[in-house]
């Protein structure tokens, strides 16, 4: 088991795994090149997604790095949550592995409805009040950029990052990230910058290696 | 006097004749001039009618534009809001865009919709989706977006998403094979997030124009022609019509004939700085109506133009007998006239002839009587200087003596005045002094002792210029002077007066002794006339009559101002030299041919 320590952009974050770290585990540190934050806007400061010409990012920038291919199956699907609260999604930014799930209750005195048409997951949880029993959520058992939208709602945005591999992390707002416990091999490391741009790089890692690499060189 | 009396039957037969040419000609003329005015005032109104149509048309057609137009910005607004449509546009997910879409724009297909209580004609042919690239987003098989008709599809796509609502027009082939338009409004979806604009909808509907009061309407872009009412040949030539024009870029209206009878083809541009290729809509009028009444008109007017030449030419003949009346009698009396003249003429020539006969008589008589008085004069004093002579025989060849030399005088007298009678007379006119004239005259007088053993008064005012001839205005004075004196009476008086009155000199000559007595007073101006007591004066009676001429010659005159008890006196007036102009003579007292010569001026 390897526990990893990893940070998230805001809000509560469940920790899901907890492992011991294995003394053969390999690290990865280094830096994503992010793009500068942009001006924020007044309607910017309500949310936290945005899309701007039709690319959604986070703001402040942040990026999602993640071990392609290094999905244990046998780990436990995390299931986090995604509240309703405010006429927010809060988190706006949830990564889990290929085949965990979200769910989605409702904080606020208002229907509200969940659905997304992302080719990775196309779902409509239909509209509900808060107290709907049972929660509803959705299993998202494909990679890819899911955006999470409201029916009723236009300015409600969210972004489920659903990454093929149990091995992830969000950088800080300055690019840096730590990956610890990760597997030996031959791997392609990736880095989700913005809807349109993740950037990757092929890494061999061995035991106990801590490889220093930043994605903005080459 | 023949032809004369022709001249008139033959003035009044050209008179007539003018009059019936110039009947035709004005009537001609303004039968003319009538019809063409109708003519064009009635294809101008045709044509402001079919105008005012036009506009109603097309007044009409916007207001259905309009309409439409607002019903699409209202569903593209909440389109736009729709999250569903930000996700399938965004989210890689064009597959659901029609499908989200569809419940917004179902109503566009199915039916109408009532705006405001009024049925609209808003019922869509399709609608489809342009990406912000302007492409054509496919519907993937959802056919409540509606079929496109074939060979749009391209023709849809923009540039990008376009800022405002825009226009456009396609001919599509229809259903029984002719050509029918759509009207295309493409309205942009802007996201109330990002005020981006995200899509383009584009929305098609059946463009029929309806057609009006005697008016076939069509849409014509791209080079085809969508146009109900006119079979395919007239399209095809109407098409060519505006294809032509377009070309040369003129502006309507253009005629075309069809089978014969001419139609008017207007135009409107219907979607001016669209994006799309511009369409126009096109209204063909048939011109039968215009032409048949103009044609009626002209009718009329030549109907009326030729009552108006008949009547004219009918009444031209009592007109010109009329008419010539007085023509005639004009010509009548111009001919008595010439007759006159020449008459007067004959008269006047004869008289001017005895005239000169008369002066040329006098003068040669008076000048045939010179002679032997200056042979019986000199041979006269011949013989009184022989020292032999008695005294007795002395004093009467004296007195024969004075007698040749009173002779002498009456024949200068009668010279000058046949001269004066035949005008030859030529008056040197400059201006003198009044006393320069009288003093050489009274001193003349003086060695007279009848002068002497008068009392003399002369007032002369200062300064006083005559103009006149210095030789005649002196004899003048001296007929005056003699008369003063040979009138006068012992221990009598003379009062000679001179003052300026107007534009003359008066000189005013007084004289005691017997008045003249008053029927004589008329008379005395007259040629020897001798007063009755005058018979033991001297003199002949020539003097005055003189005097008077050779004044009014002058300018001036001479007259009798009073002759009463123991006063006669006389006004002599001549012209002062200071008055400027000309002084004709006063009552002309000699025939053609007086000469006034004032010193160079005439």
């Amino acid at each position: 088991m390897v526990w990893i320590p990893y940070g998230v952009l805001s809000g509560t974050a469940l920790p899901l795994l907890f492992a011991t770290l294995p003394l053969s585990a390999a690290s990865i540190v280094g830096t994503v090149p992010l793009p500068e934050a942009p001006p924020a806007t007044v309607m910017a400061k309500r949310y936290e997604i945005v899309s701007r010409g039709g690319v959604l990012s986070t703001i402040p920038p942040v990026g999602v790095v993640w071990l392609e291919g290094a999905l244990d199956p046998e780990a436990e699907k995390p299931a986090l949550e995604m509240v309703q609260k405010d006429f927010l999604f809060s988190p706006s930014l949830i990564v889990i592995p290929t085949g965990g799930s979200v769910s989605f209750p409702n904080l606020d005195d208002e229907y509200h409805n969940v659905f997304s048409y992302s080719p990775p997951k196309r779902f409509d949880l239909g509209r509900y009040m808060p107290g709907e029993e049972p929660v509803p959520s959705q299993v998202f058992d494909q990679p890819g950029l899911v955006t999470v939208r409201c029916e009723i709602h236009e300015h409600m945005r969210a972004i489920i990052l659903v990454v093929d591999s149990s091995h992830y992390t969000t950088t800080g707002t300055d690019g840096s990230f730590r990956l610890d416990g990760l597997p030996a091999g031959t791997y392609t490391l990736k880095a989700w910058v913005n809807s349109e741009l993740t950037l990757e790089k092929q890494v061999t890692l061995e035991a106990a290696q801590t490889i220093e690499l930043s994605f903005g060189e080459e | 006097m023949n032809a004369e009396a022709e001249a008139p039957g033959r003035t009044v037969g050209r008179f007539h004749f003018r009059i019936l040419a110039g009947t035709l000609l004005v009537v001609g003329a303004l039968t003319a001039l009538g019809a063409l005015f109708a003519h064009r005032q009635l294809a101008l109104g045709a044509g402001r009618e079919l105008e005012a149509v036009i506009d109603q048309q097309m007044e009409g057609a916007l207001r259905v534009r309009a309409l439409r137009e607002s019903v699409l910005a209202g569903i593209c607004g909440r389109l736009a809001r729709l999250p569903r449509i930000h996700a399938a546009l965004e989210d890689d997910a064009l597959d659901l865009l029609y499908p989200s879409a569809r419940n917004e724009l179902r109503f566009l297909i199915d039916g109408q919709v009532s705006s405001g209580g009024t049925e609209v004609p808003i019922q869509a042919v399709f609608y489809r989706f342009l990406d912000a690239g302007g492409h054509v987003i496919p519907t993937q098989g959802d056919d409540a977006a509606g079929d496109l008709p074939t060979g749009i599809e391209a023709a849809l796509a923009l540039p990008g998403v376009p800022d405002t609502r825009e226009h456009g027009f396609f001919i599509v082939p229809g259903e029984a094979g002719d050509a029918e338009a759509v009207e295309v409004f493409a309205a942009p979806i802007v996201s109330t997030v990002t005020w981006r604009p995200i899509a383009t909808l584009v929305v098609g509907f059946p463009a029929q124009p309806q057609p009006g009061d005697g008016l076939a309407t069509g849409i014509w872009t791209g080079g085809a022609l969508a146009m109900d009412g006119v079979d395919a040949a007239t399209r095809a030539r109407l098409g060519a019509l505006l294809a032509t024009n377009a070309r040369r870029g003129s502006t309507p209206p253009r005629t075309l004939d069809i089978r014969g009878v001419p139609h008017r083809v207007d135009t409107r541009v219907l979607n001016s700085g669209s994006p799309y290729p511009p369409a126009h809509e096109v209204f063909l009028s048939s011109m039968a109506s215009l032409a048949e009444r103009q044609t009626r008109s002209l009718r009329q007017i030549l109907r009326a133009g030729a009552v108006l030449f008949l009547t004219g030419a009918l009444l031209s003949y009592p007109l010109a007998r009329r008419l010539a009346r007085p023509v005639h009698a004009l010509a009548r009396a111009s001919a008595e006239e010439h007759t006159q003249r020449l008459l007067t003429e004959a008269r006047l020539n004869s008289a001017t002839r005895e005239l000169d006969r008369a002066a040329r008589f006098s003068a040669d008589a008076s000048h045939q009587l010179k002679t032997p008085v200056s042979v019986m004069r000199a041979g006269l004093e011949l013989l009184l200087g022989d020292p032999r002579l008695a005294r007795r025989h002395r004093s009467e060849l004296e007195g024969l003596i004075r007698q040749t030399q009173r002779l002498t005088k009456v024949i200068d007298d009668l010279l000058l005045l046949s001269r004066i009678d035949a005008g030859r007379l030529r008056l040197t006119l400059r201006p003198h002094r009044l006393s320069a004239l009288l003093e050489p005259l009274l001193d003349d007088f003086s060695i007279l002792p009848d002068w002497e053993a008068l009392s003399r008064e002369v007032v002369l005012e200062p300064g006083l210029e005559v103009r006149c001839d210095l030789g005649y205005a002196s004899i003048i004075l001296q007929a005056i002077l003699e008369n003063a004196l040979k009138y006068n009476r012992g221990g009598g008086r003379i009062r000679i007066a001179g003052f300026a009155s107007g534009l003359f000199v008066t000189l005013r000559v007084g004289n005691t002794g017997a008045s003249i007595p008053e029927p004589a007073q008329p008379h005395i101006f007259d040629r020897f006339h001798r007063g009755a007591s005058g018979e033991n004066i001297a003199g002949y009676g020539l003097g005055l009559s003189l005097a008077r001429d050779l004044a009014r010659l002058h300018g001036g005159d001479l007259q009798l101002a009073v002759s009463i008890d123991d006063w006669t006196e006389f006004n002599l007036s001549l012209p002062a030299a200071k008055a400027e102009g000309n002084f004709p003579a006063t009552h002309s007292v000699a025939g053609p041919g007086v000469h006034n010569t004032d010193g160079g001026n005439a």
